[in-house]
Parts: C-alpha cells; structure tokens; sequence
C-alpha cells in the first residue's frame, strides 16, 4: 500500500507543479508547466535537437570515462604495486588531486583549445582520480597470504601480477570505474556550460539565456536521462559479466549457502 | 635519503615543467618561478583570497543547506520502513541527475546571486550525505535501539543520545564524499555565475594573464586540500573512538 503511494508520489509532484503553473502561483515564464516541456519533448524539432546534443554529451563522456579510466588503471597499479614509485609520485599527486575539476578548464582551453579534445581531456582528468584511487588501495588490500603462495610456488613476478594482484583487485577497481562514470557525466555537462558550442550543457545555458526556458527544463531532464543510461548500461554490463564469469567482479554468495 | 624522496618526485616535476616550457616557449607554460611569483602577487593585494573567501562561503553555505535537509531525512528513511517505501522512488527518479543540472532552474528560479550558488551546491552534497545517513540508519544495530527502550528512554532521547552517535562515522564518510563535489560544483556555478575563484580564473585566463591564472588554480587546489584536511581533523578529534579511527598496531 505505502509502496504504491510512494511510486505516485512523484507524478503527484508534478501535478501540483502543473496545477501551481495553471493558476498563476508559479511564474510560468520562468518555470513552464511540465506539460509545455513535455511538449518541447514531443516536438519533432526540439526534440531532434535535444537528442543530438545528448549524442555529443555521451561521446564525450565516454572518451573522458575511457581515457581517464585508462590512465586511473595505470596509474593505480603501477603505485599498488611499486612502492618507491608510488613514495615518489605521492606528492605531486596530492597536490594535482585535490584541485576541483572545473578548474582544469581554462588550462585545458589554453593547450588544446575550444573543442571536443577540451571536454574529454577534462572530464578525462576528473575520472581518473576516483579510478587511480581504487585500484591502488585494491592492489595494496591484496591478500598476502595470496601473494606468498604466489612465490612459494614458484610465479616469476610478471606471471604473479597477471593470475594474482590483477584478479583480486579487480572488483575495487570496477567499484572505482563506477563512481568514475558518474563523475565524466557530471564534469562533461559542466564543461560544455562554460566552454563549448554543442551538448546538453551548453543547450541547457543558451536556452534558458534566450527566453526558450521549456527547451532549458527539457535538456536539464536529457541530462538526467544521460546519467540514468550511463549508469544501467554500466550495471548491465556488470551484470553480464557476472553471469559469464561467477565471481570474477567479487565473491558472491547464494542465499543461505554463506559458508 | 629515504625521508628526501617524496621530495624528489617534486623536483622532477617542477623541473620537467621548466623544462618544457623552455622548449615550448608560449605564453601558455610559464615557468614555476613566474607561477609562485604571480601567486605572492595574488595573496598580498588580496585578489585571490577574496575571490577564495566567496567559493568557500558558498561551499560551505551549500553543505550546510545539504546537511540540515539530507542528513535528518535520511536517518529518517533508514530507520523507518515507511518512509524507505514512500519516498525511494521519488529518490531514484532525481538521483541520476549529474550535479550541474540544476544550474539552469535554479538559475531561471532564483537568478544570480548567492541564494543560486548555495541552492545548486546544496542539492549537489545532499545526495552523498542522504545515501550515507540512509545506510548508517539501516545499519543502526537493533540491541541498542531495544536497550534504550527497555531502559526507558523516550523518543527524542533514543534520537540524540543513542541514534545520532551510532550513525555519526557513517555521516563523516558521507560528509568526506560530499565535501569535494560541493567545492567542484561552486566553482562550477562561479564559472557560470558571476563571482568568486571560478570566476576570476576565466577572467584571467580571457585576459591572457597565464601566470595569474594557473597561480589561482593552484590556489583552488589549496582550498580543496585545506577543507578536505580540516574535515579529516575534525573527524579524528571527534570520533576517536570509532574503530575506524582507531590507531591500528603496526603491520608486521
């Protein structure tokens, strides 16, 4: 019962939005009724439009998950693994880390200029530090009792890396990749609001600039909808693997049969 | 030699950027001794400071709006079933929204102006803070809640005497989340906006005053570690006697 008032809940929401639009207590040039950005939706021209900013939004993220996520991985096993490595880097890497993302921009516009390569390179940038973060601490968190065998057993290094650290650590680093989607979503639409002339983002800022504020509230609920798909289609990828390879991404229990 | 190395790490840096902008030669690599002279020169006629003193005000206004909105809603939704099943869907629906979506209605909403940047900066932290109070919620283990009772503890009691210390960790975990996307998000808005470090980066990159602008990213990024580092301090005086703060016995 409260289950089934709570799946209403929203469309109860947004009938009061239409119904405070209707009668005037919302100022409906600014915030239009969901009806009119429904229809901004429905709208073959604006809605053409619509999916193809998003087209951009998600191309972006994607390279900005793909080569951030590259270069997290790399990163992170490289000081998981090697530690006067990793004791070298550390401080530079405290210093970069805790720079916010946004920030990159204007240095990323000044070397590669206005463009996609400046919105991947920065939502690149942003991604690789939750990956980086991950993997290293799943590296170090590696059983040693794991690696010992390893040795015992005679593995030279590179084939202990490989049937060992890379599989065991491997779950960490899909949790990191994770949170790192989200993030090249995020730091994509933030970067085509200040510096581009494509994608949802900067669709979002011109519209509600010229007075096209149903297309504005449109493109805002495109961007929720590019987080929502990237993230299903991280899960149901996820989930394929899991099911062709039980207990590759972490140890699973069937219920009732934890030993 | 040991304790040096950290040290060298930086060095090599420095002195490949010095390297390469030489060899580059543009005006948009600067050398570090031009970067750390634009940056005294920043901080001593005050600049960057005002323009670090806006961000984090607005960050830490935005937190506090996220914290008094998702932290008692969410305890709420962890420890009541009903409340989970009323309002997860809802929950669900706004959650895959990245963070600078709410620039663009809250802009049309509120127009520029401080009420903007704390809005989106709060609707940006509540999330990680709501996640984290559901979970400490949920995990409350029951035999606390039962002891409270049967000793006779009433209901507001049971929420600030027993209740708010046991989900008090898992609120710092989710304060420690939160903390950088609330500083990223008000740059951000800055960015769009009018006024504070985000701002004044764009200005000066548009300006073309290079050293300037990469002294005020690093500003930024002193910002960030200074909050990040002023949280983990406060956690570690308030809650040392979490375990998870508890000092481990060295490894052997």
């Amino acid at each position: 019962m409260i289950a089934q008032v709570g799946r209403l809940f929203p469309l109860g929401l947004l009938l009061v939005w239409e119904s405070l639009c209707r009668l005037g207590v919302i100022d409906a040039r600014f915030v239009p009724a969901p009806s009119a950005i429904l229809a901004c939706l429905v709208t073959p021209g604006s809605a053409g439009d619509l999916l193809d900013q998003m087209g951009h939004t998600l191309l972006r993220t994607l390279g900005g998950f793909v080569l951030g996520g590259a270069a997290g991985l790399g990163l992170g096993l490289t000081c998981g693994v090697c530690r006067r490595f990793d004791k070298a880097l550390l401080p530079l890497l405290e210093i970069l880390r805790p720079i916010p993302s946004v920030a990159i921009i204007p240095v990323a516009i000044l070397f590669l200029g206005l463009g996609n390569g400046m919105n991947v390179a920065v939502a690149a940038f942003a991604c690789a530090w939750p990956v980086f973060v991950a993997v290293r601490d799943a590296v170090r968190a590696v059983d040693p009792l794991l690696c010992d065998t390893a040795r015992i057993c005679g593995l030279t290094q590179g084939r202990a890396f490989r049937l060992v650290v890379l599989p065991a650590s491997l779950p960490g680093a899909v949790t990191g990749l994770h949170t790192a989607l989200g993030i090249a979503v995020a730091v994509a639409i933030s970067s085509e609001m200040v510096a581009s002339s494509d994608g949802l983002g900067h669709l979002a800022i011109t519209a509600s600039f010229s007075h096209r504020e149903p297309l504005a509230w449109a493109a805002v609920l495109a961007m929720g909808l590019a987080g929502g798909i990237c993230s299903l289609v991280f899960s149901f990828l996820r989930r394929l693997v899991e099911r062709s390879r039980p207990g590759l991404l972490g140890v699973q229990y069937r219920k009732g049969k934890r030993p | 030699m040991t304790r040096l190395r950290p040290l060298i790490g930086l060095l090599a840096a420095a002195l490949l950027w010095e390297a390469a902008s030489r060899a580059a030669g543009t005006r948009a690599m600067p050398t570090p001794g031009e970067i750390a002279s634009a940056f005294v020169d920043l901080v001593l006629n005050g600049t960057l400071l005002r323009a670090l003193g806006l961000t984090l005000g607005h960050t830490t206004l935005g937190l506090g709006a996220a914290i008094s909105l998702g932290v008692p809603l969410g305890l709420w939704m962890g420890c009541s079933r009903t409340a989970r099943a009323l309002l997860t869907p809802t929950m669900e629906l706004v959650r895959p929204l990245p963070p600078p979506a709410l620039i663009p209605p809250a802009m049309l909403l509120l127009g520029f102006g401080p009420a903007m940047y704390v809005t989106v900066v709060g609707f940006a932290a509540c999330f990680p803070l709501l996640l984290a109070a559901m979970d400490a919620g949920r995990a409350m283990p029951a035999p606390l809640l039962d002891t409270a009772r049967s000793l006779g503890a009433g209901r507001l009691r049971i929420a600030t005497r027993v209740i708010a210390p046991a989900c008090l960790p898992g609120l710092a975990t989710g304060l420690r989340t939160a903390l950088p996307v609330a500083l990223i998000v008000a740059v951000l808005t800055e960015m769009v906006g009018g006024d504070g470090a985000g701002r004044l980066i764009l200005r000066l990159q548009r300006t073309w005053r290079i050293p300037e602008m990469y002294a005020c990213v690093i500003g930024l990024g002193l910002a960030g570690w200074a909050l990040a580092a002023g949280l983990s301090f406060l956690e570690r005086r308030i809650l040392f006697w979490a375990p998870a703060y508890q000092r481990l016995p060295p490894q052997p």
